[in-house]
């Protein structure tokens, strides 16, 4: 346990190639969080705050985000798992709590499941599981993130938040929102990064075997989700043992700035669970 | 009873899948293993890549399983 550490930040290496930046603020039992498509570790700008009073949160930027760099991206949500774990070897962390949101929801299920000796909680936000019967976006939606790399990068940012937030956050929380857009455009993705990410999320196939999960799992999902239908975290929270499913109502993909008070939700959640 | 019948088969189909995998992934642990021992160029890029090539295509493969099993 990293008591009285404050932040710190390194890279992993799990290959000679690939360079994983990763961050680490507060003091406490540790929580890895795992960002989806095409973001860095960055993006969880609003999460840390709120979860860093608690645990020693752990943050860092998928391959060809941010400031990872590698030779080759990853293609599956296996090899992503696999990166998300040298970062906990990296940053010396033998069993975490895990938080991931959409794509990075996708890879803490594989990392559960592979390797459940590294997970003590695990937090699935937004995400779904894979197999045929998970439910996917709407037709406009995904035609939307499928050419999202090839449009310039504010075009992207901006033209995606008519998907990733709800109606009612668009008209409520404009300010957040922009703050969110503005984070985003100083953290560029790579084109190429984001369309393995892309071929990630859709191998991704975990269904039949959430049911062996035997970890303390909280779901947590939009009702308003466009991007990933709720119908999916409803399909998890059926498939895992015991796990807990919260639906903010009237949210969509990118519930943590439209509804915050989740965090202490989550904290709470994962505070009962010992590492 | 078809129906069970039917179960079973896709549940020992599901766990060959994940016989496949592990055993994918401790061959490419070892070849990993050997590349951080045998830390000279090029061998230790080709191990590297390999392993990382052969761990993303038998995942492609184990996906498209599940999928066609529905498991």
């Amino acid at each position: 346990m990293a008591a009285g550490r404050l932040s710190e930040g390194g890279f992993a290496t799990p290959d000679a190639f690939t360079s994983l930046s990763w961050e680490s603020t507060g003091s406490g039992p540790p929580l890895l969080l795992i960002m989806g498509l095409g973001l860095s570790g960055g993006a969880w700008w609003r999460t840390v705050p709120a979860l860093a009073k608690r645990f020693r949160v752990i943050t860092y930027d998928n391959r060809g985000t941010g400031d990872s760099t590698a030779l080759t991206y990853s293609f599956t949500t296996e090899a992503m798992a696999d990166d998300a774990l040298a970062v906990l070897d990296s940053a010396g962390v033998e069993r975490a709590h895990i938080y991931g949101i959409s794509l990075g929801g996708m890879v803490a299920q594989q990392i559960a499941l592979r390797d459940p000796e590294r997970v003590a909680g695990l937090v699935l936000g937004a995400t779904q599981p894979g197999g045929r019967r998970a439910v996917p976006a709407d037709r406009d939606v995904l035609c939307f993130f499928q050419r999202r790399s090839e449009l310039p990068s504010d075009e992207s940012a901006w033209g995606s938040v008519a998907y990733n937030y709800s109606p009612g956050a668009r008209r409520t929380k404009a300010a957040e929102i922009a703050e969110d857009v503005d984070r985003r455009l100083a953290n560029p993705f790579d084109e190429h990064a984001y369309r393995a990410q892309m071929c990630a999320a859709a191998l991704h196939n975990c269904f039949g075997r959430l049911a062996k999960l035997d970890k303390p799992t909280l779901v947590v999902h939009g009702s308003a989700d466009r991007v990933i239908p709720v119908e999916n975290g409803r399909l998890i929270a059926e498939r895992v043992r015991g796990a807990k499913l919260r639906i903010l109502r009237d949210c969509g993909h990118l519930y943590p700035t439209e509804a915050p008070q989740v965090n202490r939700v989550i904290a709470d959640f994962l505070a009962e669970v010992p590492v | 009873m078809a129906a069970t019948d039917d179960d079973d088969w896709r549940m020992l189909a599901a766990d060959a899948v994940e016989a496949y995998e592990a055993g994918v992934r401790a061959t490419t642990d070892v070849q990993r293993h050997f590349a951080r021992v045998v830390d000279v160029e090029p061998l230790h890029s080709v191990a590297t890549a390999s392993a990382d090539l052969i761990r993303d295509v038998s995942a492609v493969f184990a996906s498209r399983a599940r999928w066609l099993l529905d498991v």
